[in-house]
C-alpha cells in the first residue's frame, strides 16, 4: 500500500478512499473475454441464490405469516431485483472494485464503510452459523432414519434455544470440517458447485412432486391467519433464501452485451428462483397444516416422511441437503476469512488477520481465528435470530449499494454510459433503498438489542484501534501523499 | 557424489533415465540403477505354484537392466544395477539408498508421482515427505538434450520453511558453478463457489504474499551471497492458480527448481494438503525436493 495514494489522507470520519486507487489497485492478469451469454450468466445467479436457506425457512416463517408466506417470497423477490440491479451498475462501473464495504469506502467514507465491513461480517459469518445450524437438523434427521439413532437433544440445540439444549454440537463439528477444509487450501471448482446445485435442484424437485402428491386446500385456510402484518414478519427470514443474487454482478466483466443483458440476467434470475421457491413453499403449506411447521426440525424431510409410506424420500433428501449445506458453508465461511483479510490489509483490524502462512499463502490465523468465532456462535444461538441477523447486514449492505448508485451518479459523472445504468433515474435506487429500510423495519427487538451491542462493540474497536491504523490516517500516509 | 535412479521398465519411469544422464553430465555423479520388485516365493511348494508369475518378473528385471544399461552406456562411469525385493516400492527404494550410501534418489516422472498424492500412504506422500535423501524428479516427457544444469531456482518461502532447500541449491550452484535464483510462487486463487463477493478479493491475498515475500528474499540473497554464491538474484512469480504461477518464473533452459517438504505424519498430510506436490505438479524443469532434514551433503 505504499507507493500508491490510496485517497486523501485526514482527519474526517468520512474520509474516503479514492476511485483511482480501488480502479487501479487490482494487478488484474489476463483480461477475462467477454464471453458469457445471458443464460449462461442467468443460471449463475440461480445456482449462487438457490438453494440452501430454502431448507429451512419455513419452520420459523410459516408461524409468522402462515400460508400468506407465499406472498412474502414474491415480494422479496421484488425487493431484491431493485438491489440487484443496483449491484450491477455499480459493479459495472467500478468493475475491479471489491464488496459493499469497498464501495461504501469510496462512496460514503471510512465509519460508515466500516460499519458496513462489521454488517458483512454479520452476513457471511452469521450466515455460516445459521446454515451450520440448519445442517445440524438434517444429518440428525439422516442419522435417525439411516440408522435409528438420535444425538441427544441437549447436544443438539444451542444454549439460547427453547428447550434442553446445551450445545450445538453437529453444527460446531461441521465448522471445523470446515476450517480444516479451508486450512488444506481446499477450494471448490466452479464444476463441483455446479453438480452441487444440480443435486439440490433435483432433491427440491422430488419433494414438490412428492408432497403436491398430498396437496389439501384445506391446510391453506385460513390464508392469513396473523393479517397482512404477518407478511411483513416474515420478510427478514425470507431474505436469507435470496442472498447470492448479486454474484450476477460480480461476472458482469465476463458478459455479452452488458447492457442488454445484465438486467435480464438478474430479473430472469430472481423470477425463476421466485417461482421456485414458491412451488416448494405451496407443495409444502398443502401438504402440512399450517400449525404443525413451528419449530419443525428438518422441516423437508419431516413433510415427506408423512406423506410417503417409507423412509426413503426424506432419507434421500436429508442426504442432498447435508451435501449441498456442507458447501455452502464452506464459502461462506471462506467469504468472511476474506473481508476480514481485506480490512486488515485497510489497517482496521490487526495484523493477525491478514499474515499468511507463507508455504500456502493462505490467511491460516484468520482462518482459525474466524472458524472459532463462528463455531461459538453455532453452538448456542437458535437459528431464527440468525436468520435476522444476517437479514440486517445483508439489508446495510444493500442499502449502502443503492446509496452508491446515486453518489456515484452525482459525484462521477464521466462514469455515467460505461457499462450498465439502471433505467428510469433515481426511481430503482430511491425505491430499493427505502425497500431495505422497510424489510429491516420488520425485524423485532431481541435482535436489535445484539445488533446495537454488536455495534458499540464496532465503534469500540474503531475509535481504540483502527482510526489511528487507517492507511487514511494522516500519521500513516506514504511520504509525499497529498495531506 | 552417488546417485540412485529408480527405474523398472521403460513405460514406468523414463524420466528417470532421462535425468540421470544430465545429473551424471553436471555433477559426475555414480549412478547406480534400483529396480523395485515384488518378492518371489521363498519356499519349495510356493516356488512351483508361482513359477510363471516369477519368470515374468526376472524377464522384467533383466529387461530393464539392459534397457537401463543402453541408455546411460554413452556415460563413462560405472552404473550399477540393483533389483530389490520388496512389497512396497518407496520402502524398496529408500532401503536401496542407504544400502548403497546414495546422495539423492532420481524418481521420474513429478506428474506422476503426485497423481496419487491425495491418498494417504502412497509411494509419493511418503518419499517425498519421509525420504532420507533429496528426491529428484522431472516433468513428465522430460528428455535430456545433452546440456547441464546451469540454473537454480530456490522455491523459498521463509527461513523456518525453506532453509534446506537454501543451502541445498547454494551447495549445488558452487558445485556446478550455476546462478541461484530465490523464488517465491504467489499463485492468485480463483474466488470459492459462486462468487458472494467480487473476485479482487484474491487479488489482495496475492498482493500480500507478494509484498511478504519480497521482504524475505532480502535475507535469502544475503544468506545465499555469505556461502560464497557469485551470482543471486530474486523473483517473485505471480499467476493464476500454481499452475499460472509456475508458467510465470521465467525459466531457463538449464534451471533447476529446488524446494523444501516438510516432514509430515499421514494423518498431517491427508489434513493440511502440501504446497510440495502443488508445485511438482505444475513445474516445467526438473525439480530437486530437499525432505527436512534429507540435505547433508559433506563437501
Amino acid at each position: 500500500m505504499s507507493e500508491k495514494t490510496v485517497g486523501k489522507a485526514s482527519n474526517s470520519l468520512l474520509r474516503r478512499k479514492s476511485i483511482d486507487a480501488i480502479l487501479a489497485s487490482s494487478e488484474g492478469d489476463e483480461k477475462l473475454n467477454r464471453s458469457m451469454g445471458l443464460f449462461s450468466l442467468m443460471m449463475l445467479g440461480v445456482g449462487a441464490t438457490i438453494g440452501t436457506g430454502i431448507f429451512f425457512v419455513m419452520a420459523v416463517t410459516v408461524p409468522e405469516a402462515g400460508p400468506g408466506v407465499l406472498v412474502t417470497f414474491l415480494l422479496v423477490g421484488l425487493i431484491v431485483s431493485l438491489t440487484a440491479l443496483c449491484y450491477a451498475e455499480v459493479a459495472s462501473k467500478l468493475p475491479v472494485s471489491g464488496s459493499a464495504y469497498a464501495y461504501g469506502y469510496a462512496s460514503l467514507g471510512e465509519l460508515p464503510a466500516y460499519l458496513v465491513g462489521w454488517a458483512l461480517i454479520l452476513e457471511y459469518g452469521v450466515a455460516g452459523a445459521a446454515t451450520s445450524v440448519g445442517w445440524a437438523d438434517y444429518f440428525n434427521s439422516l442419522l435417525a432414519d439411516a440408522f435409528g439413532v438420535r444425538i441427544p437433544e441437549a447436544l443438539s440445540s444451542g444454549l439460547l434455544a427453547d428447550g434442553p439444549g446445551v450445545v450445538n454440537l453437529p453444527a460446531v463439528v461441521l465448522v471445523g470440517i470446515c476450517c480444516l477444509l479451508l486450512l488444506r487450501g481446499a477450494k471448490e471448482s466452479a464444476r463441483a458447485n455446479a453438480i452441487l446445485v444440480v443435486v439440490k435442484l433435483a432433491v427440491l424437485v422430488m419433494f414438490v412432486v412428492l408432497a403436491f402428491t398430498a396437496f389439501d386446500t384445506d391446510n391453506l385456510t385460513p390464508f392469513l391467519p396473523y393479517g397482512v402484518a404477518g407478511i411483513g414478519a416474515a420478510v427478514p427470514a425470507i431474505f436469507f433464501t435470496y442472498i447470492g443474487v448479486d454474484a450476477v454482478s460480480t461476472a458482469g466483466e465476463e458478459v455479452e452485451n452488458p447492457t442488454r443483458n445484465l438486467p435480464l440476467a438478474i430479473l430472469g434470475a430472481v423470477a425463476v428462483v421466485t417461482v421456485f421457491y414458491l412451488l416448494v413453499a405451496a407443495a409444502a403449506l398443502g401438504a402440512q397444516p399450517a400449525a404443525a411447521f413451528a419449530g419443525q426440525e428438518a422441516g423437508l424431510a419431516a413433510i415427506l416422511r408423512d406423506v410417503s409410506s417409507s423412509k426413503v424420500p426424506a432419507l434421500v433428501l436429508a442426504l442432498g441437503a447435508v451435501i449441498s449445506i456442507l458447501s455452502i458453508t464452506l464459502i461462506l465461511i471462506y467469504g468472511q476469512t476474506r473481508i476480514t483479510f481485506a480490512m486488515s490489509r485497510d489497517g482496521m483490524l490487526p495484523s493477525m488477520f491478514r499474515s499468511l502462512d507463507m508455504r500456502s499463502l493462505s490467511p491460516n490465523k484468520n482462518i482459525v481465528a474466524t472458524s472459532v468465532f463462528i463455531a461459538l456462535i453455532a453452538a448456542v444461538v437458535p437459528i431464527d435470530n440468525l436468520f435476522d441477523l444476517v437479514s440486517i447486514g445483508t439489508l446495510a449492505a444493500f442499502g449502502v449499494v443503492s446509496v452508491t448508485v446515486i453518489i456515484l451518479r452525482r459525484d462521477r459523472p464521466e462514469l455515467n454510459g460505461s457499462g450498465f445504468t439502471i433505467p428510469f433515474g433515481p426511481v430503482v435506487p430511491v425505491l430499493s433503498l427505502l425497500s431495505c429500510i422497510w424489510a429491516a423495519s420488520q425485524i423485532t427487538g431481541i435482535t436489535w438489542l445484539l445488533v446495537g451491542l454488536w455495534l458499540l462493540l464496532a465503534l469500540g474497536l474503531y475509535f481504540g484501534y483502527s482510526r489511528s491504523h487507517s492507511v487514511l490516517a494522516p500519521k500513516n500516509a506514504a511520504p509525499g501523499s497529498p495531506e | 557424489m552417488k546417485a540412485a535412479v529408480a527405474y523398472r521398465d521403460a513405460s514406468d519411469t523414463p524420466e528417470a533415465l532421462e535425468l540421470a544422464l544430465t545429473l551424471h553430465r553436471t555433477t559426475g555423479c555414480d549412478i547406480v540403477v534400483v529396480a523395485v520388485f515384488p518378492p518371489t516365493s521363498t519356499t519349495l511348494a510356493d516356488r512351483r505354484v508361482d513359477r510363471d508369475y516369477d519368470d515374468v518378473l526376472d524377464t522384467m528385471a533383466r529387461d530393464a537392466e539392459r534397457s537401463a544399461r543402453d541408455t546411460l552406456g554413452e556415460l563413462d562411469a560405472d552404473v550399477d544395477f540393483v533389483r530389490v525385493s520388496s512389497t512396497a516400492v518407496a520402502h524398496g527404494l529408500l532401503d536401496a539408498v542407504e544400502a548403497s550410501g546414495a546422495d539423492v534418489l532420481v524418481a521420474g516422472s513429478a506428474q506422476a508421482a503426485v497423481k496419487g498424492s491425495l491418498l494417504v500412504g502412497s509411494v509419493a506422500g511418503y518419499l517425498l515427505h519421509s525420504s532420507p535423501v533429496p528426491i529428484l524428479l522431472a516433468p513428465e516427457g522430460y528428455r535430456d538434450d545433452g546440456a547441464r544444469f546451469a540454473s537454480i531456482t530456490c522455491s523459498y518461502a521463509g527461513r523456518e520453511h525453506s532453509q534446506e532447500a537454501l543451502a541445498a541449491s547454494c551447495a549445488l550452484a558452487i558445485r556446478f558453478d550455476a546462478r541461484v535464483r530465490v523464488a517465491t510462487f504467489v499463485p492468485r486463487a480463483t474466488a470459492l463457489g459462486p462468487a458472494m463477493m467480487r473476485t479482487d478479493i484474491e487479488d489482495l491475498v496475492a498482493a500480500e504474499g507478494a509484498e511478504r515475500a519480497t521482504e524475505l528474499h532480502e535475507e535469502a540473497a544475503q544468506l545465499c551471497r555469505d556461502q560464497g554464491v557469485a551470482r543471486v538474484s530474486t523473483h517473485v512469480a505471480r499467476g493464476r492458480g500454481w499452475e499460472g504461477a509456475l508458467r510465470a518464473a521465467d525459466w531457463d533452459d538449464r534451471d533447476l527448481l529446488v524446494l523444501g517438504s516438510s516432514r509430515r505424519g499421514p494423518a498431517a498430510q491427508v489434513f493440511l494438503g502440501s504446497t510440495a506436490t502443488k508445485i511438482l505438479r505444475h513445474t516445467p524443469v526438473p525439480a530437486l525436493v530437499v525432505p527436512t532434514g534429507s540435505f547433508h551433503w559433506g563437501d
